[in-house]
């Protein structure tokens, strides 16, 4: 059985790119960082690989809203390729700067099938950059990034940004989420309630913190999954024992699926 | 030369956290008539020639997300 390949695509500004490489490959993934030229200039091809990941960061200086240039660049090249990449049920990942890039790329949640911009993650209502541990709760297990959690389990992950108020175009993106359960991920207190500020770090609409798409093919989520994939890397590994991070088994399940299917 | 002026602000129906700090502080220099503000963005575009719809293109495709964003295009110069 073949190793799936997954391409961490960059450029200017983004960051964790190393992290989400070496979470692939402990994973089991054969992973490699491309920059985003390489696919505009068709030096390499999307569909040489199984997975795309698009790290956090602050593409191309965060300018004009965060996500919004590199997503422009995607789009102006790359976005069939990237349509076909989902619709095949390759896999695509976006932590943070990620996320926001497939929320202006129609990418999620896309409860039309138009791949047109539904949602837009927002400034934080607290006007802060928030950079801390938060607690979320796994809604839906169903998503390929979350087939090692249990539905209700509560993950402690890092996140890092200044725009990620979750808001839909209207009322009926926001119903069509919940009532396919797309909001996979959402932001609650330390029992597993849904709470507001600082629980919810941002002011997203209902604590949504990830969503997938309806295939369960495609994540975006604000917290940094790849930033705890080690026991060493989380905020409290010297008092909570050993085994390992929090992120490990988003890797881990998308990287099985892949060997699985592929 | 024609140049665009294109403002880019948050729909009224969208909370301006940036706005709220904003006139937070200017209560506490002792302004209290401050009711609200709303804060933007305004990009001023040199051209070497060019339309107010171009300037909507800019809008669309790159410096305002429709979902929470409202953009206005005005031309001038000669």
């Amino acid at each position: 059985m073949k190793n799936p390949r997954a391409a961490v695509m960059t450029m200017e500004g983004t960051n964790n790119e190393m992290e989400a490489y070496l979470s692939l490959i402990h994973a089991g993934a054969n992973a490699e960082i491309v920059h985003i030229k390489k696919f505009e200039n068709s030096e390499k091809k999307l569909g040489d690989y199984d997975l795309l990941f698009l790290p956090g960061g602050f593409s191309a200086g965060d300018y004009i809203r965060a996500g919004a240039i590199m997503a422009a660049r995607i789009k102006a090249k790359l976005i069939r390729d990237i349509e076909s990449f989902v619709d095949d049920g390759r896999l695509v990942m976006g932590p943070c700067n990620g996320f926001q890039i497939l929320i202006e790329l129609g990418l999620l949640p896309n409860t039309e099938g138009k791949w047109e911009t539904e949602a837009a993650l927002a400034q934080n209502i607290s006007n802060r950059f928030e950079a801390r541990t938060i607690y979320v709760k796994v809604n839906n297990n169903k998503c390929v990034f979350l087939k090692k959690f249990r539905e209700g389990e509560i993950l402690k992950l890092p996140i890092a940004h200044m725009e990620g108020r979750f808001i839909t175009r209207d009322e009926r993106v926001l119903n069509e989420i919940l009532t396919r359960r797309m909001n996979v991920l959402s932001y609650v207190n330390r029992e597993g309630k849904e709470s507001g500020y600082p629980w919810n770090p941002n002011g997203s609409m209902m604590n949504i913190a990830g969503l997938c798409n309806e295939k369960g093919n495609v994540l975006g989520l604000m917290p940094h999954p790849e930033r705890v994939f080690y026991k060493v890397t989380e905020s409290d590994w010297t008092r909570n024992g050993t085994g390992e991070g929090m992120g490990y088994r988003f890797f881990l399940s998308a990287v099985e699926h892949m060997k699985e299917k592929f | 030369m024609p140049f665009l002026k294109i403002t880019v602000t948050l729909k009224k129906s969208v909370e301006d956290a940036e706005g709220q700090s904003v006139v937070k502080a200017l209560k506490l220099l002792g302004y209290e008539n401050i009711k609200d503000v709303r804060t933007g963005k305004v990009y001023f575009i040199e051209l070497e020639n060019g339309s107010i719809e171009e300037g909507r293109e800019f809008c669309s495709k790159l410096l305002s997300n429709p979902v929470i964003n409202e953009c206005k295009v005005e031309l001038d110069g000669n």
